[in-house]
């Protein structure tokens, strides 16, 4: 396996937990694969049609992410590989239907799996393994719960020769192993898990009055590029124009950009012609920049498994790296507010049935509960899968259990105990002790190197000259 | 005023007060519904049509209220729009040079291409094979690749006159708008550097991002119009439009319309049509609405029994609107097809 990996991805050895993920596949077994950052996950699939020719199935939840996928793998010089995602032009989807069978990896949703005009083909393909990459999507208890995942189990019953599933997931709490057995009809899944300490980061928590201030004065005084996770779009452009004003190379990225943009603003920042990029947390994932010195939150995550995910974008490259956290006082209740939006309840479900008998189509019923279409499907799903009384339970449960997760990190903002080895322990994995660790350890004055990329003001005759040089 | 308060103003001014708020979306993102080809074509805002696309008219709800805030725009309580300011303040737009329908947002399409080419030819000095396309669109890179292969970026002659041909076209545009030469040369990305989003060249440029999204579409549109004209001047940059029909001038049609239009003529029936160019029959059916709105003496007669149009039409002129759905309850004789036909004729 090593000489595989050696002559495919130019790696020396193995990451912990990955080479007895592969093993295990490779032996037809089910397997569940706890990586909380995406370092070391997606080798967990890419290597297979290497080592047992054919094709994997990737079932992702977000477009962005499958796009970036695709595009990390053709750069290691792969190109049978490609996203099934609505985005793709007609041209496109002519084209790849008339040569799907020839691709190694297959990316898409739950939605273009089972509904799309790919749907028949991709199930009469043969795969040498299934997997459910952001499995934890199939938890209802979560934040990124999607119901289309639930039939993802079902539809790999009906194919001809079931492969062996690969569930990948952030989150390592029992019930969402129990979930995952039983939605996907895993058969006794081995479970494995990789990389759970990122020692190069530092964990910066700091209580503040105003995020805005210590935000601004970090930014202007630090060296070293950084990712800023606001909450909201406008938060996004909002603080980008700030920073632009003040000289900074900054730039927002959200779901409101278009493909191109993003792919723009995405190779600016990997080549240090921006060092700062604030984004919503929906579209941190995408970017892979191996020397991020910050990530800073803007305000307070709303789990554990996204806030290792965000954080887990820094120091890519193994140097030093810094995640600064600032919440106030009041973030509790504002987080709180913030989940109330994707809350279920009972007036929600009272509302949907009112306009759906009003024979409202369902984009209709999008906009006038202001909803995503992600959040619709939530709905949806309760309203086709439990009685009335069922869900007042579930709701009831579900609320509390969103109480819950935020309570528990605000417990960790406010508390005294080493923050990594709270993580860790979160994550049931083993305790560490080191040097450079976080907060409540101990402060650090730190500098980091500044890449600084020259701004061209020359003409535009001069720049078209120099762009086919 | 901004450029798309202007273009905003002007759409409304041109339907006279006949239409509601978003009229204006409809027509600059392209919607196909009989209204929006009905307004283009009978007011003649061809140029304006489908030069965006949804989402990046995401604002226009913002717009519209900022233009009602300001007192430019009036609606009524019955939701009809009028202009309420002295027009020689958006007028400039009639002589603007931007042509929707005929492009139908093709400029996007040809910039990625030549935006591809270039970012190619910039690698081949080094042996580089791999780097990470610039442009995510699948069609497109395919299309560079092919190019690539029967003409080679990597060749210093082809490179040098791809060169000299875009410094002759840039510079007599930037007789027409000086920014648009920067614009173009700014979005483009190579080895060492990376294209600009339009809200970065604002910030540069110190406009309004929007409106720099309109010089460039604009200036854009006339590029293509020189290419077309002038095939032969600038053959490498008139290559890379291959695959791109240019409309007939005399019939106001969607491409894919146009194109079923051709087949009718040629005395193809709707099923032949649909086989033909592997469609399915609702959509060719959406061209044959399409078509009945746009040209004149569209020939009903082939599709239904004459006595029996006059008779529906009569009816329905008298009995005032009804949705498709009591019309086919109504007339239960008659398919959603020869229904919407009939709306067509009214």
């Amino acid at each position: 396996m090593e000489k595989v990996l050696q002559q495919y991805f130019h790696y020396s050895s193995f990451r912990p937990g990955q080479k007895e993920v592969i093993a295990s596949i490779a032996r037809g077994e089910d397997v569940i694969g706890l990586f909380p950052t995406s370092m070391g996950k997606s080798l967990c699939y890419e290597i297979l049609p290497y080592l047992l020719s054919g094709r994997v199935l990737i079932i992702s939840p977000l477009i962005s992410l499958m796009e970036d996928q695709v595009r990390r793998i053709k750069q290691r010089g792969e190109k049978r590989v490609v996203a099934l995602t609505s985005q793709l032009t007609q041209a496109e989807r002519q084209l790849v239907k008339s040569q799907l069978s020839q691709y190694r990896y297959i990316f898409c949703s739950p939605e273009i799996l089972m509904k799309s005009e790919f749907a028949t083909a991709l199930q009469s393909l043969t795969y040498n393994a299934i997997t459910l990459d952001e499995a934890h999507c199939i938890s209802q208890w979560g934040y990124d719960f999607r119901p289309e995942y639930l039939q993802v189990g079902q539809w790999i019953q009906q194919l001809l020769k079931r492969p062996p599933i690969l569930a990948l997931t952030a989150t390592a709490h029992h019930e969402t192993v129990e979930e995952l057995r039983y939605w996907l009809k895993m058969k006794e899944p081995k479970i494995f898990r990789g990389e759970m300490n990122r020692p190069n980061l530092y964990y910066d928590i700091r209580k503040v009055t105003s995020p805005f201030e210590i935000l601004t004065q970090y930014v202007e005084q630090v060296s070293g590029d950084g990712i800023v996770y606001v909450r909201t779009r406008k938060k996004a452009e909002a603080y980008a124009e700030y920073f632009i004003q003040r000289g900074i190379a900054a730039a927002s990225y959200h779901g409101g950009m278009d493909r191109q943009d993003r792919s723009l603003i995405q190779q600016q920042f990997l080549r240090g012609e921006l060092d700062w990029i604030f984004a919503t947390s929906a579209f941190g994932m995408g970017i892979d920049k191996p020397d991020i010195r910050h990530v800073i939150h803007e305000s307070i995550p709303l789990s554990f498994e996204q806030y290792v995910q965000e954080v887990g974008r820094a120091g890519r490259d193994g140097q030093n790296a810094r995640c600064l956290l600032l919440y106030k006082e009041a973030d509790l209740e504002e987080a709180q507010l913030f989940s109330n939006n994707y809350l279920l309840t009972n007036e929600l479900f009272e509302e949907y049935n009112r306009y759906r008998s009003a024979c409202k189509s369902e984009e209709e019923v999008m906009k006038l509960l202001r909803i995503e279409p992600s959040f619709l499907e939530i709905i949806k799903f309760y309203e086709t899968h439990y009685s009335k009384e069922e869900r007042a339970q579930l709701i009831r449960k579900n609320a509390d259990n969103k109480k819950r997760q935020l309570e528990l990190i605000f417990h960790w903002l406010t508390s005294e105990v080493c923050y990594r080895n709270a993580l860790l322990t979160y994550f049931h994995s083993e305790g560490v002790s080191q040097e450079r660790c976080c907060s409540n350890c101990h402060e650090i004055e730190e500098h980091f190197e500044d890449t600084a990329v020259k701004v061209s003001n020359s003409s535009w005759e001069e720049r078209l000259q120099q762009m086919f040089q | 005023m901004l450029q798309i308060e202007q273009l905003i103003l002007f759409l409304f001014y041109k339907m006279n007060g006949l239409r509601k708020r978003n009229a204006p979306y409809y027509i600059l993102t392209g919607k196909k519904s009989g209204q929006t080809i009905q307004d283009v074509n009978f007011y003649g805002l061809h140029r304006f049509f489908y030069l965006f696309s949804k989402k990046e008219l995401a604002h226009y709800d913002e717009w519209i209220q900022q233009l009602l805030m300001k007192g430019w725009l009036i609606e009524d309580e019955e939701g009809w729009v009028k202009v309420n300011v002295n027009p020689t303040t958006f007028m400039s737009i009639e002589k603007r040079d931007w042509n929707g329908w005929q492009y139908e947002r093709f400029e996007q399409v040809y910039f990625a291409r030549l935006s591809l080419a270039i970012q190619t030819l910039s690698y081949r000095h080094e042996q580089i094979k791999q780097f990470d396309p610039i442009v995510p669109d699948l069609a497109v890179q395919q299309f560079i690749s092919t190019w690539h292969r029967q003409h080679s970026l990597y060749d210093e002659k082809i490179v040098s006159h791809l060169q000299q041909e875009l410094t002759d076209l840039l510079k007599a545009e930037e007789q027409k708008n000086a920014y648009f030469p920067i614009i173009f040369v700014e979005r483009l990305t190579n080895r060492q550097f990376t294209g600009k989003t339009y809200e970065q060249l604002a910030e540069r440029l110190k406009l309004n991002a929007f409106d720099v999204r309109l010089i460039g579409v604009e200036g854009m549109h006339r590029l293509l119009d020189k290419l077309f004209q002038q095939p032969t001047h600038y053959p490498i940059l008139h290559s890379f439009t291959q695959g791109f029909q240019k409309k007939s001038r005399t019939v106001f049609l969607t491409k894919t319309a146009e194109r079923t239009y051709e087949l009718f003529q040629q005395h193809y029936t709707l099923q032949q049509i649909a086989e033909k160019r592997r469609l399915k029959i609702s959509t060719i059916q959406d061209h044959f609405i399409e078509i009945a709105y746009t040209i004149d003496n569209f020939p009903y007669e082939q599709f239904i029994d004459s006595t029996l149009l006059q008779q529906v039409r009569k009816q329905l002129v008298e009995q005032g609107s009804r949705s498709l759905k009591q019309l086919k309850e109504q007339y239960d004789m008659l398919s959603y097809f020869q229904i919407r036909l009939i709306l067509t004729s009214l």
